[in-house]
């Protein structure tokens, strides 16, 4: 782990009784947090617990509804990122803010373009920077001129530090940097965020893989639904003690009870061509929930759309019936595969039109005749099922943007109870979600599954893995790499896999 | 009172008010000028409005599927040109020359729409394209100087009433009200509200996408070649610039009546609401001797004050959903 | 890929078809290599190639401006208004007023557009008719007196290089420096490649916005100020065609409406390939109608080859994981 420095040192940054809500609801509740010079502080809370919302409210990205930000001991409000960069404070995204088709160099001095004469951006000047400031993060060799889209995720993840570290930070925030790296690549993040905590800057690193936070942090705040639960020596805590204090809750009474034994009756296989070459075949009996797991970007995503007909086509076969080329999503729907996208606002819900319209959109067929809408069934079904999920909502004409992402979310549950599909692959069904829809949507997964539904769950999140899943399907580079299922399903098993057996080095 | 007011919905309400200028800017038309209440007045200002509201159909549907249309100026000129040339002023051309003008202008629509959805165009440029293509046919066709007559019966249509009312006046009300229903009530109208809001979204309910956006595209140039040949109708020969000012004319009515370009939000009772307004304006500054420098000027300044209505509740959050990104 | 190997590739189809009509041009006519026939082209040209960047600068933020057309109607007016006295003093004028005038119509738009949250299309499409309207107060038809200076600047020459040529080569350097070299440049891609991400750089989209459409005003400006003097007389419609036009000769050059990608030297080839095209039919005595049908189907043609996605629309390739 390194020497961490025993004595902690002075306050870089203090946040006093931060507050700040989205149209009237409060995401950040009086939070006080510090970091001190020369530490890492990882930042852990489940997706909505108001991490990110505190980390853009120091970015200058929000400005706080009350409470003051501190640095160096003076009150600071920042107005825009570019203020709070100014003044020393630097993020690293998770969701990285490169320009894929803008060139390395020209990224890493994005929004800072103001050297050379006569107000024109001196090129060569700009290439050699950038060529210096690659070095510190140990890319010396990499060209300046390539396009960022032409480079690994790992590298441009490095591109990224890199372009932080040009503003001379105080203090550096991480923000689920390692979501989309292998393990090796994460370990080098890691030795460069230590690198930088030795020379008395203060880094906070927020993510989700509590091992990492638990090796890497010096200390540890916790955080739930919008406050701070505690903070303490990173030693002080194990993961359990981790969750419970994420969830307020053991893990236990989050999920339903799996069955003990599952019937042998198969009711869905399917024949995918493998996206790292290849094919996967796989089945689902009745009642059992699959999970799908890995690390990000190992192919799940593609090969489970492909199922949707997406990508080449997948090959299914429901019931034991015959085999069927699903060619298109049209295809998939016809036999009764339903997809939930990852992205919720992007790629399932419609958030300028009604709850009404949004619940209705994938069941046209069967609540019209002629292609007429009998609006009538339409209002009586989609009302049902909405009381069934307890949408929060005003009316069912309330437009879905207007609702909380655990609402959407419901919204897209709703939509695809209402089409009655006999396959559900669900993709990350609850990032970003409370805890209490989360128990509801695990639930609603278990009586689907009961009801004969064959369910597959992608998740990148452990716990869910192993809480809600009878089996898991865990892929590597594109194919799968282990199939874990009963007491074999723990978190050391899962992590194996993930890495392929060999442990490599593995593609980006 | 204004607690009832808040009640209606808000797409009601747009409605209410548009009407309610409308009806405000007659009085204020017939106090300046007592002869604007008269019926030929009335008359013609809905004829001249049915003309835009009946491209502003097709150009509704397109803005609401997140598109546009620019080749409904090209094909309204086709329409009138082709028209008067085939027409030849005899009543038995009527059958083939009306059909052959209408398949002119879907497969145009088609193509639109074909660019758009399957080649991924973005529909400024193909419809700009495929525009201006037709303007070639028209000129080439026509030798840039059109000749002939409207048939005696498209005649009727053009410049005739039906119990006093203009009858393309009628002809509008039927298809308007057709097409209100269409959008409402039928999966058709609400495939076009969710390829709109989030085409990826409507993708990943099953509907067809493509085949949605084509139709969409196809009716536009459906309803423009038709409103071309019921010009012709009206002004018995034809011009090569029937069409000139229909495809922003008819983005301004549907801008007007409450149609965000960014799709999936409005309705086609908006757009023609605004094709009317449009028209009582243009005919109210004209009446008060306006000249047409200043009649251009109080055209966009309408349009800028109503964004203003349609923007207000935005214009004080603005700020923060920006951050929000 | 590499920075260089992007802008390569991205303009090699518009330059491609630039050469191949000029050496079908020049093969089916000898009259088409001659100095004056290229002269004439240079001066025809330079209008379109000004209204094209107007357009493409709005465009690389992924706005668009409806009222360019208008703007450059309104300067040419202007132009031809200003007070006929052969001084050079008159001609400071006539190169200073019309620009800044456009300058002044663009600015009104970008306030607009960067303070509420209007689309720039309605914006846009709304001046567009005010402009129009205030063009035709200020000359009710085409008319008015352009100075002969001025009339110089559409004819003259300066070396034996045409003044047109110089005066477009001025100004496309002076955009091509802007885009690509200065820090306000640099704000505009990134600004039209992703929002988001250009804000977190600390650039404030506002701004850029303000700039941007005042930049289109001035664009526009100059190309009515040459207008007036290529023709010695002012047009309140005289924009009118350019709307569309600059917009058509912005996409073939390799803009992209969703704004990021782009630049000047597609600018000169896309207008170039559009005022080819007129140049080839009437050198080959084609029936000048048949301009708008070769016009149509070459925008149509270039989108379709080069849409990043044809491939995958058309499932001939597999869409990139995640």
């Amino acid at each position: 782990m390194g020497a961490k420095p025993e004595t902690a040192g002075t306050p870089v940054l203090k946040m006093q009784g931060i507050d700040k809500a989205f149209a009237g609801n409060p995401v950040v509740r009086r939070v006080d947090f510090s970091c001190l010079a020369g530490e890492i502080h990882g930042l852990v809370g489940e997706n909505g617990a108001g991490k990110s919302t505190l980390m853009k409210i120091l970015a200058g990205i929000y400005q706080p509804d009350a409470g003051n930000v501190i640095l160096n001991g003076r009150e600071v409000a920042f107005r825009n990122y570019g203020e709070a960069r100014e003044a020393g404070i630097c993020v690293v995204y998770q969701e990285l803010s490169l320009l894929p088709q803008m060139s390395v160099a020209e990224n890493i001095f994005m929004g800072r373009w103001r050297r050379g004469r006569a107000g024109l951006v001196n090129w060569p000047e700009i290439r050699k920077e950038a060529r210096l400031a690659l070095e510190k993060v140990g890319l010396g060799d990499l060209d300046v001129n390539r396009l960022v889209s032409s480079l690994p995720m790992a590298v441009r993840q490095l591109i990224e530090v890199a372009k932080a570290l040009l503003y001379e930070p105080r203090a550096v925030v991480f923000d689920e940097p390692t979501t989309t790296l292998t393990g090796s690549e994460a370990a080098r993040l890691f030795g460069l965020m230590r690198e930088l905590r030795n020379q008395g800057k203060g880094i906070i690193f927020i993510s989700h893989r509590l091992k990492e936070i638990l090796g890497v942090s010096d200390r540890i705040t916790i955080m739930k639904d919008g406050e701070r639960v505690l903070t303490g020596p990173a030693a002080d805590f194990d993961e359990n003690k981790l969750i419970y204090h994420m969830i307020g809750r053991d893990l236990t009474q989050i999920f339903p009870k799996k069955p003990v034994q599952l019937p042998d009756r198969i009711i869905f296989s399917c024949s995918a061509v493998a996206p790292g070459g290849g094919k996967i075949e796989f089945s689902v009996r009745e009642g059992e929930v699959l999970g799908i797991g890995g690390l990000n970007g190992q192919g799940q995503v593609p090969f489970l759309e492909s199922i949707f007909g997406l990508e080449t086509g997948a090959e299914v076969s429901l019931h034991g019936g015959s085999r069927i080329r699903v060619k298109s999503p049209r295809d998939a729907m016809r036999v009764g595969i339903s997809l939930i996208p990852e992205d919720r606002n992007a790629q399932s819900s419609f958030p300028i039109l009604s709850i009404r319209n949004n619940i209705a959109s994938a069941s046209l067929a069967r609540l019209s005749a002629a292609g007429f809408l009998k609006t009538w069934r339409e209002k009586r079904d989609v009302r049902k099922i909405a009381e069934e999920l307890q949408i929060r909502m005003a009316s069912l004409s309330q437009e879905v943007r207007y609702l909380s992402g655990g609402n959407v979310q419901k919204t897209v549950f709703a939509r695809w109870l209402l089409a009655s599909p006999k396959v559900m692959v669900l993709l990350s069904p609850t990032s970003g979600i409370d805890v209490g829809t989360k128990q509801q949507i695990y639930r609603l997964i278990r009586e689907l599954a009961a009801g004969g539904v064959a369910i597959i769950v992608l998740t990148g999140d452990m716990v869910e893995l192993i809480g809600l899943c009878d089996r898991v399907l865990v892929m590597y580079g594109g194919r799968v790499s282990g199939e874990l299922s009963g007491s074999e399903l723990t978190e050391e098993n899962i992590m194996r896999t993930s890495m392929g057996r060999t442990g490599g080095e593995g593609a980006a | 009172m204004m607690g009832l007011w808040r009640k209606i919905p808000e797409g009601w309400r747009s409605l209410l008010g548009l009407w309610a200028a409308i009806l405000a800017l007659f009085a204020i038309g017939g106090m300046f000028s007592p002869g604007f209440f008269s019926v030929s007045q009335g008359g013609a200002i809905f004829r001249s409005a049915s003309f835009i509201g009946m491209v502003a159909m097709g150009q509704t549907l397109a803005i609401l599927i997140g598109g546009i249309d620019l080749s409904v100026g090209p094909l309204v000129s086709l329409g009138s040109v082709f028209g008067c040339l085939m027409l030849a002023g005899k009543d038995e051309n009527n059958l083939w020359a009306i059909s052959v003008i209408l398949l002119i202008g879907l497969t145009a629509g088609i193509l639109n729409g074909i660019g758009v959805s399957l080649l991924g165009i973005s529909p400024m440029v193909m419809t700009l394209a495929t525009g201006a293509i037709i303007t070639g046919a028209v000129l080439i066709y026509s030798q840039g100087a059109p000749t002939g007559n409207a048939s005696p019966a498209l005649r009727a249509v053009g410049v005739g009433f039906t119990w006093s009312i203009p009858n393309s006046v009628l002809i509008w009300l039927a298809l308007g009200t057709t097409l209100s229903l269409v959008l409402k009530y039928t999966t058709f109208g609400r495939g076009v509200y969710y390829i709109g809001a989030n085409e990826t979204a409507a993708g990943f309910s099953g509907l067809r996408v493509n085949f949605i956006k084509t139709a969409v595209y196809a009716l536009s140039g459906l309803t423009a070649a038709l409103t071309g040949i019921i010009i012709a109708g009206y002004t018995s020969v034809a011009f090569v610039a029937a069409g000139r000012d229909y495809p922003m004319q008819s983005i301004a009515a549907a801008v007007i009546g409450g149609v965000a370009m960014t799709g999936g939000r409005g309705g086609y009772g908006g757009a023609a609401a605004g094709a009317v307004l449009l028209c009582l304006i243009e005919s109210l500054l004209t009446n008060m001797n306006m000249q047409e420098p200043g009649r251009k000027i109080m055209n966009g300044l309408v349009i800028v004050m109503l964004m203003t209505f349609y923007y207000r509740k935005r214009l004080g959050s603005g700020s923060k959903k920006k951050a929000a990104g | 890929m590499t920075e260089r190997g992007r802008d390569l590739r991205m303009y090699l189809p518009v330059y491609a078809i630039v050469l191949a009509v000029y050496i079908f041009a020049g093969w089916q006519s000898a009259s088409f290599f001659t100095w004056n026939n290229n002269v004439n082209l240079f001066g025809r040209v330079t209008p379109l190639i000004l209204a094209g960047l107007a357009q493409t600068v709005v465009i690389l933020t992924g706005g668009i401006d409806l009222s360019v057309g208008s703007m450059i109607s309104v300067a040419s007016v202007t132009a031809a208004s200003l007070p006929y006295v052969d001084t050079p003093a008159n001609l400071v004028l006539w190169v200073l007023v019309p620009p800044l005038v456009g300058l002044a119509m663009g600015a009104i738009n970008g306030l607009l557009i960067a303070a509420w949250p209007f689309p720039p299309f309605i914006v846009t499409l709304a001046s567009s008719s005010i402009y129009l309207g205030v063009a035709l107060y200020i000359l009710r038809e085409p008319g008015g007196e352009v100075s002969l200076d001025a009339t110089l600047v559409s004819s003259g020459k300066i070396y034996g290089i045409p003044i047109p040529l110089l005066l477009m080569l001025a100004a496309v350097a002076a955009a091509y420096l802007l885009l690509s070299r200065t820090r306000f440049g640099r704000s505009i891609y990134a600004l039209g490649g992703n929002e988001t991400l250009a804000i977190q750089s600390g650039i404030r989209p506002g701004r850029v916005k303000f700039f941007v459409y005042s930049l289109s005003g001035l664009f526009s400006g100059l190309a009515g100020a040459y207008l007036s003097a290529w023709m010695f007389a002012g047009d309140p419609l005289g924009g009118e065609p350019y709307v569309m036009n600059s917009i058509a000769v912005a996409v073939i050059g390799g803009s992209s409406l969703m704004g990021g990608r782009g630049g000047v030297p597609g600018v000169i080839g896309g207008a170039y390939i559009f005022y080819l095209i007129n140049n080839i039919l009437n050198l080959l005595g084609i029936n000048p109608f048949y301009q708008y049908i070769a016009k149509g189907v070459i925008l149509i043609a270039a989108l379709a080859v080069s849409a990043p996605d044809l491939l995958r629309r058309l499932g001939l390739e597999r869409r990139r994981e995640q």
